[in-house]
Protein backbone atom coordinates (compact mmCIF):
# COMPACT_ATOMS: atom_id res chain seq x y z
CA UNK A 1 0.00 0.00 0.00
CA UNK A 2 1.02 3.43 -0.57
CA UNK A 3 -0.28 6.76 -0.25
CA UNK A 4 -2.99 8.18 2.90
CA UNK A 5 -5.64 6.56 1.37
CA UNK A 6 -6.60 2.80 1.35
CA UNK A 7 -5.11 0.19 -1.64
CA UNK A 8 -7.02 -0.35 -4.75
CA UNK A 9 -6.68 -3.76 -6.33
CA UNK A 10 -4.55 -3.48 -9.57
CA UNK A 11 -6.87 -6.28 -11.17
CA UNK A 12 -10.18 -4.98 -10.53
CA UNK A 13 -9.92 -1.33 -9.55
CA UNK A 14 -11.81 -1.65 -6.55
CA UNK A 15 -10.71 -0.62 -3.11
CA UNK A 16 -9.47 -3.50 -1.07
CA UNK A 17 -12.34 -4.16 0.95
CA UNK A 18 -14.53 -4.21 -2.11
CA UNK A 19 -12.42 -6.35 -4.19
CA UNK A 20 -14.22 -10.07 -4.27
CA UNK A 21 -10.95 -11.48 -4.16
CA UNK A 22 -9.62 -9.72 -1.64
CA UNK A 23 -7.10 -7.72 -3.55
CA UNK A 24 -6.00 -10.50 -5.53
CA UNK A 25 -7.87 -10.21 -8.55
CA UNK A 26 -4.49 -10.02 -10.46
CA UNK A 27 -3.70 -13.47 -12.10
CA UNK A 28 0.21 -15.00 -12.33
CA UNK A 29 0.32 -13.75 -15.80
CA UNK A 30 -1.57 -9.98 -15.61
CA UNK A 31 0.34 -7.28 -15.28
CA UNK A 32 -1.38 -4.46 -12.64
CA UNK A 33 -4.10 -2.64 -14.63
CA UNK A 34 -5.48 -0.68 -11.86
CA UNK A 35 -3.83 2.18 -9.57
CA UNK A 36 -3.03 0.67 -6.35
CA UNK A 37 -3.25 4.18 -5.32
CA UNK A 38 -6.24 5.54 -7.12
CA UNK A 39 -8.08 2.80 -8.83
CA UNK A 40 -8.10 4.43 -12.15
CA UNK A 41 -7.08 2.22 -14.97
CA UNK A 42 -2.96 2.55 -15.72
CA UNK A 43 -1.15 2.51 -19.46
CA UNK A 44 0.78 -0.81 -19.45
CA UNK A 45 3.49 -1.42 -21.83
CA UNK A 46 4.55 -4.89 -22.29
CA UNK A 47 7.61 -5.99 -24.00
CA UNK A 48 8.57 -9.19 -24.23
CA UNK A 49 10.74 -9.33 -21.73
CA UNK A 50 9.15 -6.63 -19.53
CA UNK A 51 6.68 -4.42 -18.39
CA UNK A 52 5.44 -0.98 -17.01
CA UNK A 53 2.79 0.68 -15.37
CA UNK A 54 1.57 4.41 -15.53
CA UNK A 55 -1.33 6.09 -13.62
CA UNK A 56 -2.32 8.87 -15.50
CA UNK A 57 -4.16 10.43 -12.88
CA UNK A 58 -1.74 10.14 -10.25
CA UNK A 59 1.09 10.62 -12.35
CA UNK A 60 2.99 7.97 -10.68
CA UNK A 61 4.64 4.88 -12.19
CA UNK A 62 4.01 1.48 -11.07
CA UNK A 63 7.30 -0.76 -10.58
CA UNK A 64 8.08 -1.94 -13.40
CA UNK A 65 8.89 -5.77 -14.26
CA UNK A 66 11.86 -7.93 -15.70
CA UNK B 1 -13.66 -46.86 -29.92
CA UNK B 2 -11.40 -49.37 -28.92
CA UNK B 3 -7.80 -49.32 -28.44
CA UNK B 4 -7.19 -51.68 -30.87
CA UNK B 5 -8.99 -49.99 -33.46
CA UNK B 6 -7.05 -46.57 -32.43
CA UNK B 7 -3.83 -48.21 -32.89
CA UNK B 8 -5.32 -49.03 -36.23
CA UNK B 9 -6.26 -46.00 -36.70
CA UNK B 10 -2.78 -44.27 -35.71
CA UNK B 11 -1.11 -46.46 -38.09
CA UNK B 12 -2.73 -45.87 -41.04
CA UNK B 13 -2.19 -42.15 -40.50
CA UNK B 14 1.62 -42.55 -39.78
CA UNK B 15 1.76 -44.75 -43.13
CA UNK B 16 -0.32 -42.09 -45.29
CA UNK B 17 1.38 -39.06 -43.81
CA UNK B 18 4.96 -40.28 -43.49
CA UNK B 19 5.66 -43.39 -45.98
CA UNK B 20 3.58 -41.91 -48.75
CA UNK B 21 3.88 -38.55 -47.80
CA UNK B 22 0.55 -37.69 -48.68
CA UNK B 23 -2.27 -35.40 -46.15
CA UNK B 24 -5.10 -36.97 -44.39
CA UNK B 25 -8.61 -36.85 -45.43
CA UNK B 26 -11.04 -35.09 -43.51
CA UNK B 27 -12.46 -38.25 -42.73
CA UNK B 28 -9.10 -39.62 -41.85
CA UNK B 29 -8.95 -36.66 -39.54
CA UNK B 30 -12.14 -37.24 -38.14
CA UNK B 31 -11.43 -40.45 -37.20
CA UNK B 32 -8.24 -39.49 -34.97
CA UNK B 33 -10.46 -36.43 -33.24
CA UNK B 34 -12.42 -39.21 -31.78
CA UNK B 35 -9.80 -41.08 -30.29
CA UNK B 36 -9.91 -41.81 -26.85
CA UNK B 37 -8.70 -39.80 -23.93
CA UNK B 38 -6.50 -42.89 -23.37
CA UNK B 39 -4.86 -42.86 -26.84
CA UNK B 40 -3.55 -39.02 -26.90
CA UNK B 41 -0.85 -39.87 -26.04
CA UNK B 42 0.26 -42.15 -28.88
CA UNK B 43 -1.97 -39.52 -31.38
CA UNK B 44 0.72 -36.66 -30.12
CA UNK B 45 3.71 -39.02 -30.40
CA UNK B 46 2.32 -39.52 -34.39
CA UNK B 47 1.78 -36.06 -34.46
CA UNK B 48 5.64 -35.04 -33.45
CA UNK B 49 7.13 -37.73 -35.77
CA UNK B 50 5.08 -36.02 -38.49
CA UNK B 51 6.52 -32.63 -37.75
CA UNK B 52 10.20 -34.15 -37.59
CA UNK B 53 9.73 -35.95 -40.97
CA UNK B 54 8.17 -32.60 -42.34
CA UNK B 55 9.47 -29.82 -40.31
CA UNK B 56 12.42 -30.61 -39.14
CA UNK B 57 13.92 -30.50 -35.57
CA UNK B 58 14.27 -26.83 -35.65
CA UNK B 59 11.95 -24.71 -33.47
CA UNK B 60 11.46 -21.37 -34.45
CA UNK B 61 10.89 -18.26 -31.68
CA UNK B 62 9.37 -15.35 -32.18
CA UNK B 63 8.70 -12.25 -29.52
CA UNK B 64 6.03 -9.97 -30.18
CA UNK B 65 4.93 -5.92 -29.39
CA UNK B 66 1.63 -4.87 -29.21
CA UNK B 67 2.96 -1.37 -30.57
CA UNK B 68 -0.58 0.09 -30.55
CA UNK B 69 -2.59 -1.19 -27.62
CA UNK B 70 -6.40 -0.90 -27.14
CA UNK B 71 -9.46 1.25 -28.35
CA UNK B 72 -10.18 -1.32 -31.63
CA UNK B 73 -13.11 -1.13 -32.93
CA UNK B 74 -13.64 -4.46 -33.63
CA UNK B 75 -16.23 -6.51 -31.38
CA UNK B 76 -13.95 -10.24 -31.28
CA UNK B 77 -15.19 -11.70 -28.16
CA UNK B 78 -12.37 -12.98 -27.01
CA UNK B 79 -10.69 -9.64 -26.88
CA UNK B 80 -9.72 -7.35 -24.18
CA UNK B 81 -8.44 -4.60 -26.48
CA UNK B 82 -12.03 -4.10 -27.84
CA UNK B 83 -13.30 -0.53 -27.12
CA UNK B 84 -16.76 -2.19 -27.24
CA UNK B 85 -16.50 -4.34 -24.12
CA UNK B 86 -15.34 -2.48 -20.39
CA UNK B 87 -11.98 -4.55 -19.73
CA UNK B 88 -9.17 -3.39 -17.43
CA UNK B 89 -6.61 -2.65 -20.98
CA UNK B 90 -6.06 1.00 -21.27
CA UNK B 91 -5.59 2.17 -24.65
CA UNK B 92 -2.46 3.61 -25.58
CA UNK B 93 -1.34 5.04 -28.75
CA UNK B 94 1.13 3.84 -31.29
CA UNK B 95 4.81 3.23 -29.91
CA UNK B 96 7.74 5.54 -30.28
CA UNK B 97 10.26 4.27 -32.28
CA UNK B 98 12.97 4.20 -30.53
CA UNK B 99 10.19 1.92 -27.76
CA UNK B 100 10.06 -0.16 -31.08
CA UNK B 101 13.80 -0.91 -31.07
CA UNK B 102 14.60 -1.59 -27.48
CA UNK B 103 11.17 -4.09 -27.64
CA UNK B 104 13.12 -6.04 -30.57
CA UNK B 105 16.32 -5.60 -29.08
CA UNK B 106 15.22 -7.68 -26.19
CA UNK B 107 13.95 -9.96 -28.45
CA UNK B 108 17.21 -10.41 -30.42
CA UNK B 109 19.06 -11.13 -26.89
CA UNK B 110 17.15 -14.09 -26.57
CA UNK B 111 18.37 -15.66 -29.51
CA UNK B 112 15.13 -15.38 -31.27
CA UNK B 113 14.89 -14.79 -35.23
CA UNK B 114 11.19 -13.70 -35.43
CA UNK B 115 9.71 -10.06 -34.50
CA UNK B 116 6.11 -9.27 -34.86
CA UNK B 117 4.92 -5.57 -34.52
CA UNK B 118 1.09 -5.95 -33.73
CA UNK B 119 -1.32 -3.36 -33.69
CA UNK B 120 -4.90 -3.41 -32.45
CA UNK B 121 -6.66 -1.77 -35.43
CA UNK B 122 -9.36 -2.42 -37.73
CA UNK B 123 -6.70 -1.94 -40.52
CA UNK B 124 -4.05 0.27 -41.02
CA UNK B 125 -4.91 3.91 -42.50
CA UNK B 126 -2.31 6.09 -44.64
CA UNK B 127 -0.81 7.28 -41.58
CA UNK B 128 -0.43 3.65 -39.89
CA UNK B 129 0.84 2.54 -43.14
CA UNK B 130 3.59 5.30 -43.07
CA UNK B 131 5.03 4.21 -39.78
CA UNK B 132 5.20 0.70 -40.82
CA UNK B 133 7.04 1.18 -44.08
CA UNK B 134 9.62 3.64 -41.75
CA UNK B 135 9.66 1.03 -38.97
CA UNK B 136 10.17 -2.06 -40.50
CA UNK B 137 13.56 -1.60 -42.34
CA UNK B 138 14.72 -0.08 -38.76
CA UNK B 139 13.89 -2.99 -36.70
CA UNK B 140 15.25 -5.25 -39.15
CA UNK B 141 18.82 -4.06 -40.05
CA UNK B 142 19.46 -2.94 -36.35
CA UNK B 143 18.52 -6.05 -35.02
CA UNK B 144 18.27 -8.72 -38.02
CA UNK B 145 15.40 -9.81 -37.38
CA UNK B 146 12.69 -10.98 -39.21
CA UNK B 147 9.81 -8.23 -39.35
CA UNK B 148 6.46 -9.49 -39.34
CA UNK B 149 3.53 -7.21 -38.81
CA UNK B 150 -0.04 -7.54 -37.44
CA UNK B 151 -2.39 -4.41 -38.39
CA UNK B 152 -5.63 -6.31 -39.11
CA UNK B 153 -7.41 -5.96 -42.41
CA UNK B 154 -5.72 -4.60 -45.35
CA UNK B 155 -7.02 -2.50 -48.50
CA UNK B 156 -6.04 -2.66 -52.15
CA UNK B 157 -2.46 -2.91 -52.62
CA UNK B 158 -1.36 -2.64 -49.08
CA UNK B 159 0.07 -6.33 -48.95
CA UNK B 160 2.20 -5.73 -51.69
CA UNK B 161 3.43 -2.14 -50.01
CA UNK B 162 4.37 -3.83 -46.69
CA UNK B 163 6.05 -6.19 -48.81
CA UNK B 164 8.50 -3.76 -50.05
CA UNK B 165 9.06 -2.50 -47.04
CA UNK B 166 10.16 -5.37 -45.62
CA UNK B 167 7.82 -7.31 -44.02
CA UNK B 168 8.65 -10.98 -43.58
CA UNK B 169 5.56 -12.31 -42.83
CA UNK B 170 1.86 -10.53 -41.88
CA UNK B 171 -0.95 -12.55 -39.26
CA UNK B 172 -4.00 -12.03 -39.69
CA UNK B 173 -6.23 -15.01 -37.95
CA UNK B 174 -9.02 -17.09 -39.08
CA UNK B 175 -9.82 -17.71 -35.46
CA UNK B 176 -12.07 -19.85 -35.95
CA UNK B 177 -14.27 -21.67 -38.27
CA UNK B 178 -16.76 -20.09 -40.60
CA UNK B 179 -19.45 -21.70 -39.75
CA UNK B 180 -18.60 -20.05 -36.00
CA UNK B 181 -17.28 -17.12 -36.66
CA UNK B 182 -20.68 -15.03 -36.28
CA UNK B 183 -20.95 -16.47 -32.66
CA UNK B 184 -17.35 -14.44 -32.21
CA UNK B 185 -17.28 -11.51 -34.23
CA UNK B 186 -20.19 -9.09 -35.60
CA UNK B 187 -18.61 -6.19 -36.61
CA UNK B 188 -16.69 -7.61 -39.67
CA UNK B 189 -16.89 -11.05 -41.56
CA UNK B 190 -15.26 -14.22 -41.97
CA UNK B 191 -14.87 -13.90 -45.49
CA UNK B 192 -13.08 -10.42 -45.36
CA UNK B 193 -10.42 -11.96 -42.98
CA UNK B 194 -9.98 -14.77 -45.80
CA UNK B 195 -9.83 -11.75 -48.11
CA UNK B 196 -7.40 -10.17 -46.26
CA UNK B 197 -5.70 -13.69 -45.94
CA UNK B 198 -5.55 -14.48 -49.54
CA UNK B 199 -4.33 -10.51 -49.93
CA UNK B 200 -1.22 -11.52 -48.37
CA UNK B 201 -0.04 -14.24 -50.37
CA UNK B 202 -0.86 -13.09 -53.83
CA UNK B 203 1.41 -9.99 -52.72
CA UNK B 204 4.65 -12.81 -51.74
CA UNK B 205 4.43 -11.89 -47.82
CA UNK B 206 4.45 -15.59 -45.59
CA UNK B 207 1.01 -15.87 -44.40
CA UNK B 208 1.10 -16.47 -40.78
CA UNK B 209 -2.63 -17.69 -39.92
CA UNK B 210 -3.77 -18.60 -36.64
CA UNK B 211 -6.85 -20.19 -34.41
CA UNK B 212 -8.48 -19.47 -31.24
CA UNK B 213 -9.47 -22.56 -29.34
CA UNK B 214 -11.76 -23.17 -26.71
CA UNK B 215 -14.58 -20.36 -27.34
CA UNK B 216 -17.47 -22.66 -27.59
CA UNK B 217 -16.70 -24.35 -30.93
CA UNK B 218 -17.28 -27.65 -31.31
CA UNK B 219 -14.86 -30.93 -32.53
CA UNK B 220 -16.61 -30.55 -36.00
CA UNK B 221 -15.93 -26.94 -36.31
CA UNK B 222 -12.08 -27.44 -35.32
CA UNK B 223 -12.28 -29.73 -37.72
CA UNK B 224 -13.81 -27.51 -40.09
CA UNK B 225 -11.07 -24.70 -39.48
CA UNK B 226 -7.99 -27.05 -40.14
CA UNK B 227 -9.58 -27.99 -43.55
CA UNK B 228 -10.04 -24.19 -44.27
CA UNK B 229 -6.33 -23.29 -43.53
CA UNK B 230 -5.47 -26.33 -45.42
CA UNK B 231 -7.07 -24.42 -48.71
CA UNK B 232 -5.53 -21.51 -47.66
CA UNK B 233 -2.07 -22.59 -47.30
CA UNK B 234 -0.30 -20.54 -44.70
CA UNK B 235 2.88 -20.77 -43.75
CA UNK B 236 2.34 -20.36 -39.85
CA UNK B 237 -0.15 -21.57 -37.83
CA UNK B 238 -0.07 -19.73 -34.21
CA UNK B 239 -2.52 -22.01 -31.56
CA UNK B 240 -3.84 -19.93 -29.15
CA UNK B 241 -5.98 -21.24 -26.16
CA UNK B 242 -8.49 -18.86 -24.22
CA UNK B 243 -7.76 -17.33 -21.62
CA UNK B 244 -10.43 -16.03 -20.51
CA UNK B 245 -10.42 -11.97 -20.07
CA UNK B 246 -12.60 -9.93 -17.11
CA UNK B 247 -14.94 -7.75 -19.25
CA UNK B 248 -15.11 -9.85 -22.08
CA UNK B 249 -18.60 -11.84 -23.49
CA UNK B 250 -15.98 -14.99 -23.10
CA UNK B 251 -14.91 -14.15 -19.40
CA UNK B 252 -16.52 -17.09 -17.94
CA UNK B 253 -15.95 -19.77 -20.57
CA UNK B 254 -13.46 -22.42 -18.74
CA UNK B 255 -10.16 -23.02 -20.06
CA UNK B 256 -9.29 -25.85 -22.57
CA UNK B 257 -8.65 -28.98 -20.46
CA UNK B 258 -4.44 -29.53 -20.91
CA UNK B 259 -5.23 -33.31 -22.60
CA UNK B 260 -7.70 -31.63 -24.89
CA UNK B 261 -5.05 -29.16 -25.84
CA UNK B 262 -2.62 -31.47 -26.59
CA UNK B 263 -5.00 -33.79 -28.26
CA UNK B 264 -5.66 -31.02 -30.81
CA UNK B 265 -2.23 -29.50 -30.95
CA UNK B 266 -1.69 -33.02 -32.43
CA UNK B 267 -4.70 -32.76 -34.57
CA UNK B 268 -3.63 -29.79 -36.08
CA UNK B 269 -0.09 -30.82 -36.82
CA UNK B 270 -1.95 -33.91 -38.50
CA UNK B 271 -3.95 -32.08 -41.10
CA UNK B 272 -1.12 -29.10 -41.61
CA UNK B 273 2.09 -31.42 -42.13
CA UNK B 274 4.44 -28.91 -43.55
CA UNK B 275 3.36 -25.40 -40.96
CA UNK B 276 4.75 -23.71 -38.63
CA UNK B 277 2.90 -24.59 -36.15
CA UNK B 278 3.52 -21.99 -33.04
CA UNK B 279 2.51 -22.34 -29.26
CA UNK B 280 0.95 -18.96 -28.93
CA UNK B 281 -1.10 -17.20 -26.18
CA UNK B 282 -2.72 -18.98 -23.81
CA UNK B 283 -0.80 -22.31 -23.43
CA UNK B 284 0.87 -21.20 -19.88
CA UNK B 285 -3.19 -21.06 -18.44
CA UNK B 286 -4.33 -23.96 -20.95
CA UNK B 287 -1.27 -26.44 -20.37
CA UNK B 288 0.54 -25.73 -17.46
CA UNK B 289 2.64 -28.62 -16.15
CA UNK B 290 2.17 -29.90 -20.07
CA UNK B 291 3.91 -27.23 -21.86
CA UNK B 292 7.16 -29.49 -22.77
CA UNK B 293 4.45 -32.57 -23.89
CA UNK B 294 2.78 -29.57 -26.69
CA UNK B 295 6.54 -29.24 -27.92
CA UNK B 296 6.41 -33.20 -28.67
CA UNK B 297 2.63 -32.73 -29.87
CA UNK B 298 3.80 -31.08 -33.22
CA UNK B 299 4.40 -27.47 -32.29
CA UNK B 300 7.74 -26.40 -34.07
CA UNK B 301 7.71 -22.83 -32.88
CA UNK B 302 6.84 -20.53 -30.30
CA UNK B 303 6.52 -17.03 -28.85
CA UNK B 304 8.51 -16.47 -26.12
CA UNK B 305 8.15 -14.16 -23.21
CA UNK B 306 5.08 -11.89 -23.07
CA UNK B 307 2.27 -11.54 -25.18
CA UNK B 308 -0.14 -8.59 -26.12
CA UNK B 309 -2.04 -7.85 -22.95
CA UNK B 310 -0.74 -10.84 -20.52
CA UNK B 311 2.76 -12.17 -19.19
CA UNK B 312 4.61 -15.44 -20.60
CA UNK B 313 6.64 -17.35 -18.02
CA UNK B 314 9.56 -16.16 -17.90
CA UNK B 315 11.93 -16.78 -21.24
CA UNK B 316 14.55 -18.36 -19.74
CA UNK B 317 12.30 -21.36 -18.83
CA UNK B 318 11.47 -21.66 -22.49
CA UNK B 319 14.81 -21.95 -23.46
CA UNK B 320 16.12 -23.98 -21.00
CA UNK B 321 13.07 -26.68 -22.48
CA UNK B 322 14.14 -26.19 -26.38
CA UNK B 323 17.78 -27.07 -24.65
CA UNK B 324 16.07 -30.06 -22.66
CA UNK B 325 13.98 -31.59 -25.79
CA UNK B 326 17.22 -31.22 -27.84
CA UNK B 327 15.29 -28.69 -30.19
CA UNK B 328 17.85 -26.33 -31.44
CA UNK B 329 16.56 -22.82 -32.35
CA UNK B 330 16.26 -22.40 -36.31
CA UNK B 331 14.55 -19.80 -38.61
CA UNK B 332 12.08 -21.59 -40.58
CA UNK B 333 10.04 -21.31 -43.25
CA UNK B 334 6.91 -23.23 -45.19
CA UNK B 335 7.50 -26.66 -46.70
CA UNK B 336 4.40 -26.46 -48.34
Amino acid sequence: MTGAGPAHCTGCGRVGADCPRAGRCTGPYDPPRYCNRCGHRLAVHITPTTWKAHCRTCAAPSPSHT
Amino acid sequence: MTIASARASLARAGTALIEDRRRLTANELAVLAALPDEAVPSLAALAHEVRLAWCGPGVEVEGILSAKTGGCPEDCHFCSQSARFDTPVQATAFLDTDEVLQAARETAALGATEFCIVLAIRGPDERTMARLVELVPLVHDDTGLNVAVSAGMLGPGQARRLAEAGVHRYNHNLETARSFFDAIVTTHTWDERRTTCTDVVEAGLELCCGVLLGMGESHDQRLELIGQLADLGPVEVPVNFLDPRPGTPLAIRRPVRPLDAIRWIALFRLGLPAVILRYAGGREVTLGQLQAMGMTSGINALIVGNYLTTLGRAPEADLAMLVDLHMPIAALTGVV
